[in-house]
């Protein structure tokens, strides 16, 4: 190998010359001349150091017109206010998990590595097991004072926040305690308000007056397809009020497959019923994003699942200019029987997966989380969550109100990309979204009316917090999902689209019992039953 | 002195020891032989097998990820080892023979009907007089390759939705308005044959290449002898460029287990799983669960031993009918 | 003008008519493209099926596009890896394909398995990463042009158009002395230069289009390729694929059309330059090249 290397250096040298052209000075390597945090107790902003620290951090924000070496006005200014100096990693978008792996494999972890964690197959604890992070549990009494009193004042969220052997992975990313239900409820069904109105109808809220809506919708309305969904969206609200949702929840305890119940057949028959009579998008297999823009932009259908922004938002905005009474309220999720009470929700967990850890070989971590604890502080989180007072924000009667560098951005940039620069709200950060953020987030009267509606559900009893899985519990239970995915998903199409006859249902059941469903649920039991002791 | 000679020699002698040592010898000779008459070639081969020393052989030892249950911390060496544990699951699978199946079956469709469309198309543009139209010809059909495959396959799903421009226009022959991308059946031809049309331009070129360079005094004289233009192709043109469609026809081989996940991915949904749920998008969802390397590995060994069997054999036929190899 | 029967006066107008069709439905994506970068986002969601010219002209999105500097730097370096990238090819591989093609060298068998081999079995993304990295090239441009500095498939192509050449050419010109640079320079080469330009064209349109590696090895924005920079723009924008209640629940997106735009701007350059390479492949090239 020797031999090799000196006849690759020879035959390279010419390359390698001319990489001076090209490197410029690029050779960062912090700067550090090994300071600590110097002596003092210091638990005031900004904080006194020469350190530089790295951090990898995955750039999810809209990132057009972003400087080039990657600084977004935020990161300016959070470095000044800390005190401390951050080199950003930032892996290109799309490729954060390649570039994680080849991160660890390389042992070369920065500082504070923003990740998800908690998803990672084996769980945290690997994480902190195999030398990657550190448990900040030591860390938090003396240097993360602001971090430990959010714990203590959120004991739901602590016991998310915790592993399964009482590990504290990082500072964790979640939505203001208190307002989850509406601040997870960015997405639901959504339907034309104004053919309503027209027609004469209330807002369905039953499965049976769903379907005399949609038939009035396709017969009165000329409207194609009247509900637009995707294999996703069909079912991600619906199948719930059968009682059987698609996926596994939770019930006094034990983990239970929404597929198996009993519900779960009639829903598939009053679906294919559905389809055979033309309310649903005869597409629906096969639609994608850019369909279903298409559909409820043009008429086609009356009845989506959506986001306020992406979906509700865009559409209001594109058709109002050529119809004004165009409206899309929300719809909340359908029950059976009028008045129930739904409690199945398709929203993900409170507290995200990703978190802010720290690297296990890190020099300063004493350091870093006294920076990471900044997120917690009152200022911070203003900071975090609306921008620079006076600037990005200004106080209303003690509420903080974007102003219109935010709002109307002079220079053009709309408002995902001025949320996305000047503050950080807009995407998992270590800290917690506000929810005042994503009330102004969202400027039409309908969007912020369809928080509370579709926030309206019981689902803190059914929901599965994330589990945290051992290695091999991960590695069967992907053995399974996979299968179990791909037949489910197939035979659930083909019944609906009426190419399977709903007698062969029982045979559906069979199989998925013979991929191993019940051993996935009771793989899952255990991570809940480990949760629950935390 | 020719080499012959000098084993002549030796058997004539007969003994054992004598033969092997003049054989011994005899290579030594070859070598020295070879070094004078090729030395130039063995420096430009320096550079070549240094390439692939440092950037194909030196990290081959990635392969065992396959064998282990690999952690980025630890390292491929350290990683545990679980010898043919994820090969076992793979062959074990529930889906193993559905996405084999549905694999070769794409790969060997493609290969029936996409493979001969680039030669078609270039035989017949070699066929057109007008320098003009063949100028233009030339440079747009080759244009749907460089529109990305995303977009491609908007269109087509577009196209062959219920009320797509497709479907309606087989509408007119009976055909019922329903979405072609739903049906098991249609997926295969759907795929195989947007792959013509988006590949058929860029794929002629080669073989364009080929065409120009078929010495055109073989014409004069064929014309001369009276022979029409359909003889003339069948006895020129095609024997022309012959040693490009083997070698590319050898190499195809050796892709046959490997239909790109993107364009799966981009066109199907789980109603026509049956068909299009390949080795690659069966691989790429369990990926998203699971997020390890070894599996994914594991298949991609698989996927080459395949592959490379395939590829010796296509190459032992052509040496055999053909007597043209790639080694 | 020689005499044509009926047989190939019919066969004229069948070839031309199935041009004429081959045309129209190749031609037809890249134009959807063109007239939907030039539309205006909002009527462009509102619109399914066939397009046959520009909804609303606007320039929005080629604005958008153009006036990020990174696309222009972008630009540049990929221009850079293009130029640099295919001499490196050029030469090498003709160095490679030159000597798979002598007919009795000796090792000619050996080399090729050896070869071909590498065409089958990898090692996977991280050693790979680790080799650039120990030769020193991780966050610099050569990391994406010398990896890639030899394709087998284009190894094996331009060797069996060395191969097809006459013999007795190197046999001449061995006899005038000519040693083996120079047979490769002066003979082989010019006398294969439609596939010389093939596998030139296919190493370059594989340089422009190529982000993945400079994804995993630059980190410095600024040296990064043109796919990369648009790529990243493209998964920015797209709401496709929209999971959990926090990210970015984009309210107006720049709109589809810069997803065209991206098109147009990244591909017009090869298709600019396509049209001087065509020369080669024009039929009779070769006229008297080889007198047999």
């Amino acid at each position: 190998m020797k031999k090799l290397t000196i006849r690759i250096s020879s035959i390279l040298s010419i390359g390698i010359l001319t990489l001076g052209l090209f490197t410029g000075c690029q050779k960062t390597d912090g700067g550090n001349s090994g300071k600590g945090l110097g002596g003092a107790d210091q638990t005031s902003y900004p904080l006194k150091t020469d350190v530089v620290l790295k951090y990898w951090m995955p750039n999810s924000a809209p990132i057009l017109n972003v400087t080039e070496k990657g600084e977004f006005p935020w990161y300016k200014e959070y470095q000044k206010r800390t005190g401390v100096s951050l080199q950003f990693v930032y892996p290109p978008l799309g490729q954060e998990w390649q570039q994680w792996n080849i991160m660890l494999a390389s042992g070369d972890i920065p500082d504070i590595v923003e990740y998800f964690w908690y998803n990672i197959p084996g769980g945290a604890d690997k994480a902190i097991n195999d030398g990657y992070v550190a448990a900040i549990n030591p860390l938090l009494d003396k240097y993360a004072p602001n971090y430990k009193k959010f714990l203590d004042d959120n004991p739901q969220y602590n016991k998310m926040l915790k592993t399964d052997s009482g590990n504290y992975i990082g500072f964790g990313e979640t939505v203001e305690p208190g307002f989850d239900k509406q601040m997870m409820a960015v997405s639901g069904y959504m339907i034309r308000k104004d053919w309503l109105d027209e027609l004469g109808l209330a807002v369905p809220t039953t499965i049976d007056e769903w379907y005399t809506v949609l038939k009035a919708f396709k017969e009165k309305k000329g409207a194609e397809a009247p509900f637009c969904a995707n294999l996703d969206y069909l079912g991600k609200g619906t199948a719930a009020a059968f009682g059987a949702p698609i996926g596994y929840y939770q019930e006094n305890g034990k983990v239970k497959s929404g597929l198996l119940d009993p519900g779960f057949k009639d829903y598939l028959t009053t679906m294919a019923k559905w389809y055979s009579e033309g309310l649903i998008d005869k597409n629906f297999a096969s639609n994608d994003g850019k369909m279903m823009d298409y559909a409820m932009t043009s008429g086609k259908s009356g009845l989506c699942f959506g986001w306020l922004g992406a979906h509700m938002g865009k559409y209001t905005t594109t058709v109002r200019e050529k119809d004004p009474k165009f409206e899309l309220v929300g719809l909340p999720y359908p029950t059976l029987k009028k008045g129930d009470t739904v409690k199945f929700a398709p929203f993900g967990s409170p507290v995200s997966g990703q978190c802010a850890s720290i690297s296990a070989k890190s020099k300063y971590k004493e350091l870093a989380a006294r920076m990471l604890d900044y997120n917690y502080t009152k200022d911070g989180a203003m900071f975090n969550n609306f921008g620079v007072e006076n600037d990005d924000y200004k106080m209303d009667n003690g509420y903080p109100k974007f102003t219109d560098k935010i709002l109307k951005n002079p220079q053009g940039l709309t408002l995902a990309q001025t949320t996305g620069f000047y503050m950080r709200a807009s995407s998992p950060h270590p800290g917690w979204q506000d929810h005042r953020y994503l009330e102004q987030y969202y400027p039409l009267k309908e969007q912020k009316d369809a928080l509370p509606i579709w926030g309206k559900i019981d689902y803190m009893s059914t929901i599965l917090p994330t589990l945290s899985f051992t290695t091999d519990e991960s590695s069967e239970m992907s053995k399974i999902g996979n299968s179990i995915d791909t037949n489910h998903q197939e035979m659930y199409t083909k019944f609906i689209l009426g190419k399977e006859p709903l007698s062969n249902f029982d045979k559906y059941i069979e199989q998925l019992k013979k991929i191993g469903i019940d051993r996935a649920i009771e793989i899952q039991q255990n991570a809940l039953d480990r949760y629950n002791k935390r | 002195m020719s080499i012959d000679n000098i084993n002549s020699i030796g058997r004539r002698a007969g003994s054992l020891s004598y033969s092997k040592k003049y054989k011994k010898e005899n290579f030594q000779y070859r070598c020295k032989k070879d070094f004078k008459k090729y030395k130039e070639v063995y420096i430009m081969l320096i550079p070549v097998i240094l390439f692939y020393l440092i950037f194909s052989y030196k990290p081959m030892y990635g392969a065992l990820i396959a064998f282990k249950e690999f952690s980025p911390a630890k390292g491929i060496i350290d990683s545990p080892w679980v010898g043919f544990k994820n090969f076992i699951d793979f062959f074990t699978d529930i889906y193993f023979w559905r996405i084999l199946q549905n694999t070769l079956w794409i790969s060997i469709s493609s290969l029936v009907w996409g493979f001969p469309a680039p030669i078609i198309l270039a035989l017949l543009i070699n066929e057109l007089k007008n320098k003009v139209f063949v100028k233009t010809v030339q440079t747009i059909t080759y244009l749907p390759y460089f529109v990305s495959l995303v977009v491609i396959c908007g269109m087509i799903k577009d196209f062959v939705s219920d009320r797509g421009v497709i479907t309606t226009f087989a509408g007119i022959f009976g055909f019922p308005a329903i979405n072609m991308l739903q049906e098991s059946n249609l997926f295969v031809p759907v795929y195989v044959i947007s792959d013509i049309w988006q590949g058929i331009g860029w794929g002629s070129i080669i073989y364009l290449a080929a065409l120009s360079g078929i010495s055109q005094d073989l014409y004069e004289a064929a014309t001369i002898d009276g022979a029409g233009r359909w003889r003339q192709t069948l006895s020129i043109t095609i024997p022309g460029i012959m040693p490009t469609i083997i070698v590319l026809l050898i190499l195809r081989m050796g892709g046959l287990l490997s239909v790109g996940f993107e364009k799966i991915i981009l066109l199907y949904n789980p109603a026509i799983y049956a068909t299009s749920d390949v080795i690659s998008s069966y691989v790429y969802r369990k990926g998203i669960l699971e997020q390890s390397w070894s599996f994914s590995t594991a298949v991609g060994l698989f996927n080459s031993v395949i592959n490379f069997i395939l590829i010796i054999t296509a190459n032992r036929l052509s040496r055999k009918f053909n007597d043209r190899s790639i080694w | 003008m020689k005499n044509q029967t009926i047989g190939e006066k019919v066969f004229n107008i069948f070839n031309i008519g199935i041009m004429i069709i081959l045309v129209i439905i190749t031609l037809y994506p890249f134009l959807y493209v063109i007239f939907a970068s030039l539309s205006n986002p909002d009527l462009l969601i509102a619109h399914s099926g066939l397009l046959f010219a520009p909804l609303g002209f606007n320039l929005l999105s080629y604005k958008a596009v153009l006036s990020y500097d990174a696309i222009w730097r972008s630009y540049g370096n990929t221009l850079f890896i293009v130029v640099v990238g295919v001499a490196l090819n050029i030469v090498l591989t003709s160095f490679g394909a030159y000597a798979l093609s002598r007919r009795d060298f000796m090792w000619k068998k050996h080399v090729m398995l050896f070869i071909v081999f590498t065409m089958f079995f990898s090692g996977g993304l991280i050693p790979f990463f680790f080799t650039v990295k120990e030769l020193g090239m991780y966050n610099t441009l050569w990391s994406v042009i010398i990896p890639g500095a030899i394709s087998t498939f284009n190894l094996i192509i331009l060797r069996s158009a060395f191969e097809t050449l006459p013999v007795s050419l190197e046999e001449s010109a061995e006899i005038d002395g000519a040693g083996h640079f120079t047979i490769l320079s002066r003979i082989i080469f010019p006398l294969s230069l439609p596939t010389v330009a093939v596998v030139a064209l296919y190493y370059a349109v594989g340089h422009w289009n190529a982000w993945f590696n400079a994804s995993i090895f630059i980190a410095d924005r600024r040296l990064f390729p043109l796919q990369l920079v648009l790529r990243e723009i493209l998964l920015a924008n797209d709401t496709s694929s929209m999971s959990g209640s926090f990210n970015a629940d984009s309210q107006v997106q720049i709109g589809e059309t810069i997803k065209y735009a991206l098109i147009i701007v990244s591909t017009l350059p090869i298709l600019i330059a396509y049209p001087y390479l065509q020369k080669y492949f024009v039929k009779g090239t070769m006229i008297g090249a080889v007198k047999e």
